[in-house]
């Protein structure tokens, strides 16, 4: 007979869960009417998985990347990508000292040697520069001139991208965007929001918040949603779900064959169950259900179904593609 | 507290949100499997159920033994049903499915899934209860499939067949082979005339290869024709048979009660007597005859002399020897027409069953040819062989008639001298009668010969149930209308007045007395 598997016994999660909602309470005050934004960032942040906030021009995508880092207690650091950025300027580079001994060789360590990479307006730098982060993101180590050097726990990276203003941009390619394990639309707010804002933030800048967690707590809390169960039935959800976003499979739905060019890869199955057991941590749960697939799954599947080009000037997407094929595979997995 | 009574206080105890939530997840996917078990059996049986039924409605339009393909219809849903269970994972529901809903369904948030796969009794709490039952559905449509299916059977089944079944085929087909099993017999005991059968066997054999499975109306006028032709030739060779037989019994007790010769008889025997050649064969008769030498010369001498005052044994002995069994060429010749057609084989074999000695074919034959030319002078062993042959003729002739008239038979009720195709009254013989315009009796009446009256009518020993004289007391003549006796009174064959034959009524008595002024049978009685 088969072992059952042991839960995370419920008084550890629950605390673990009392600090997440300690955190996002924190990020919350800062960034009005964007709760679920911020749950699936910090679900991303536990995830270990990177971020691309893609938002009009002052809808608090930068304060958010700030008030996540402060919360955590984090190393953070911010890059303004511009045209003319360097790769070196991210990663840093070697620079010639003069020591006592002689002059030698050092290492300048870039910005990418943080806990928490706030890389904003991404698309505006160079492919060359964007393709700095890619090893950093994925393999979460930088080399230069030969020396691989690992880069710190937790290490992610929050990108913002302006979908407007294109010009003079480098839009990412799909290698670049599938190291994001999200890309989140962040909307704008409401009236209320809105009077809330301009009564309460004497000067209009919102104060961060303080720190509520350190470094160990993060890691521990990412070590704790690596433990949150995936039922059968979410797996058979979550893997039938990127499989059926490629066209060349032979379940998938006839407007996937119609207006997708490229589904998502293997990355995103993985990912998708990363963020879903942050979501479930955070909820205080053992195990992931239909819900969080539901919550995380146009975030992490959206930019990685590629559309053609006629579904893009229909007005198609892939995260609304993505909602769709999580509805329809939701009922093919229960049955209704 | 009586039996049956539930204790009256707390209630069962109900089962946790946890147990019932496994119970239901485990009701509901049974319920489930049976329902997708259902579903895709009738998808999977339908094409093959309507399609038996089609066959099964063509068959009633066309042909009926088809109507046995019904029976593969719950063979093939079985088959069906069976291939379903092998492959079990097409319609059963796996565990984690039916949990999944059961989560989904209680708002568990994937607690009930974790609880049903890991351990984690602290977790149970988190469980919801349903709020309404997992329901996995009532198969209407394929319920409705069923029930068309049904109908669809019954009204077939309940379809008039449009052409005959295999069984009326069949009855049709059996007169045909009686028909054929008579014709075979008929001419294995050559009692028609060969042409007649083989164009006979030649139509039953059309009759046979037509590939419609019943006789057409025509089939049956040629069965019925046949049938009469055949019944006709039986009777006369029956009528032959039996004329024949009673010739040869004729002649045979013509042979036997011969008691005299006639002179020319007497002159051939004293010639034989004499002849040297003949010698040996005198001798072996008067063995036979069991004359000594000196009653042989004694009979020489009277031969010779003319005379013929013979005793008994020399009288046998002289007819053996001269006259062939005592019969005349005339009757010989009758003989000969009478055995012309019977096989030699046959005759000599006949004689040796009837253990009537041993008599070759080929004696047989010679026999016969001599008959047939009226050659008198037979010896001794001629006349024994004649006897024998005309006593084995005689039992063949009435074999054959006996077959002729099992075969008539056969082929009606009724025996064949009492009917015949289109004769007759009330024993008229089915078949078209011949178109003789000469009413319903034929110009055959071969069996009916005119015999010459030789006897008294008065003595006439045949009853003829009427008088053949006057009465003495002859009734009223302007009553009769002449000389004749009325209708009333019959006499018997001594001009005695028999009896009163009144076919009157008791209250027209007293009339027919006034009117005749005979009392009537009431009144002599």
């Amino acid at each position: 007979m088969v072992q059952k598997a042991e839960l995370t016994p419920r008084a550890e999660l629950e605390e673990a869960a009392a600090r997440c909602r300690a955190v996002l309470d924190a990020v919350n005050n800062v960034i009005l009417g964007k709760e679920n934004l911020t749950r699936l960032v910090f679900a991303t942040v536990l995830a270990r998985g990177h971020v691309l906030l893609e938002g009009l021009p002052g809808l608090g995508k930068t304060v958010l990347a700030k008030s996540v880092a402060a919360t955590l207690g984090l190393k953070f650091s911010r890059v303004q990508f511009t045209p003319d950025l360097l790769p070196a300027d991210i990663t840093g580079s070697y620079v010639l000292e003069s020591q006592a001994d002689g002059r030698q060789m050092r290492f300048c360590p870039g910005p990418v040697f943080t806990n928490l990479l706030l890389a904003d307006e991404i698309n505006r730098a160079s492919p060359k520069t964007q393709s700095a982060l890619l090893e950093a993101m994925s393999e979460r180590q930088v080399t230069q001139l030969g020396t691989t050097m690992p880069l710190e726990e937790p290490f992610c990276v929050l990108a913002t991208q302006n979908p407007i203003e294109l010009e003079g941009t480098y839009p990412l390619p799909e290698a670049q965007l599938d190291r994001f394990a999200c890309k989140i639309d962040v909307t704008g707010t409401d009236r209320d929001v809105l009077r809330t804002i301009i009564t309460t933030r004497k000067d209009g800048r919102p104060t961060l918040p303080g720190q509520i967690l350190e470094r160990a707590a993060v890691l521990k809390l990412q070590a704790m949603a690596d433990e949150i169960l995936i039922p059968q039935a979410i797996a058979e959800h979550i893997s039938s779900l990127v499989a059926v976003t490629s066209p060349e499979n032979k379940e998938a739905a006839e407007d996937v064959r119609r207006i997708v060019k490229y589904g998502a890869s293997p990355r995103a199955a993985i990912w998708l169950a990363q963020v879903c057991k942050g979501l479930a941590l955070i909820d205080c749960r053992p195990a992931v259900g239909f819900e969080d697939v539901r919550e995380a799954g146009p975030a992490v599947l959206g930019h990685r179904i590629i559309l053609q080009h006629a579904a893009r000037l229909d007005g198609e997407s892939g995260r609304a593609l993505a909602l769709r094929l999580i509805d329809a595979n939701e009922k093919r997995i229960i049955g209704t | 507290m009586g039996m049956g009574s539930r204790p009256t206080g707390a209630g069962p105890e109900q089962p946790g949100p946890l147990e019932s939530l496994k119970r239901a997840s485990r009701r509901y996917r049974r319920s489930r499997s049976a329902f997708r078990f259902f579903c895709r059996l009738t998808h999977l049986a339908a094409p093959g159920v309507v399609a038996v039924i089609t066959l099964a409605f063509l068959s009633k339009l066309l042909w009926p033994p088809l109507l046995q393909a019904l029976w593969l219809m719950p063979f093939w849903v079985a088959a069906a049903a069976g291939y379903l269970i092998a492959r079990g994972s097409e319609w059963r529901i796996s565990a984690w499915r039916a949990d999944a809903l059961a989560d989904v369904a209680s708002g568990s948030q994937g607690t009930f899934m974790a609880l049903a796969e890991a351990r984690g009794e602290d977790w149970a709490s988190g469980v919801r209860r349903l709020d309404v039952p997992l329901r996995a559905g009532v198969p209407l449509r394929q319920i409705g499939t069923w029930a068309a299916a049904l109908a669809a059977v019954m009204a077939v089944m309940l379809l008039p067949d449009m052409r005959p079944p295999r069984a009326r085929a069949e009855i049709a087909v059996t007169p045909l082979t009686r028909m054929e099993d008579l014709v075979a017999t008929v001419k294995e005991a050559e009692l028609v005339e060969e042409s007649y059968v083989e164009r006979a066997q030649e139509v039953l054999e059309e009759m046979k290869r037509d590939e419609a499975p019943s006789l057409t109306a025509a089939d049956w006028q040629a069965l019925d024709g046949l049938r009469e032709e055949l019944k006709r030739q039986l009777a006369d060779g029956e009528r032959r048979f039996l004329e024949q037989q009673r010739t040869l019994a004729s002649l045979r007790n013509l042979m036997q009660e011969m008691k005299g010769l006639t002179e020319e008889e007497v002159q051939r025997a004293a010639e034989l007597l004499a002849s040297d050649e003949a010698r040996e064969t005198v001798q072996q008769l008067a063995k036979a005859a069991e004359l000594s030498a000196e009653e042989l010369d004694e009979l020489m001498k009277k031969c010779a002399s003319g005379q013929r005052a013979f005793s008994d044994k020399e009288l046998a002995f002289l007819r053996s020897l001269c006259t062939g069994g005592g019969l005349s060429p005339d009757q010989l010749q009758q003989l000969g027409q009478c055995l012309a057609g019977m096989d030699a084989a046959e005759l000599a074999g006949l004689c040796q069953r009837m253990g009537l000695g041993e008599l070759s074919p080929e004696e047989v034959v010679r026999l016969l040819k001599a008959c047939k030319a009226g050659k008198a002078g037979f010896n001794a062993g001629d006349a024994e062989s004649l006897r024998k042959m005309i006593a084995a003729a005689e039992c063949m002739s009435g074999e054959k008639a006996g077959c002729c008239s099992g075969l008539c038979a056969r082929l009606g009720l009724n025996p064949c001298s009492g009917e015949r195709p289109g004769r007759g009254g009330v024993t008229r013989g089915p078949g078209p009668a011949a178109l003789e315009g000469s009413g319903q009796t034929g110009t055959d009446f071969g069996e009916f010969e005119d015999e010459k009256f030789t006897g008294n009518l008065g003595e006439a020993d045949v009853p003829l149930g009427f008088a053949l004289s006057p009465p003495e007391e002859a009734p009223a003549p302007d009553a009769a209308g002449g000389d004749q006796p009325g209708p009333a009174v019959q006499f018997g064959a001594g001009n005695e007045r028999i009896t009163w034959h009144s076919r009157l009524l008791p209250r027209h008595n007293d009339v027919m007395k006034n009117y005749f002024g005979q009392p009537t049978i009431e009144d002599s009685r």
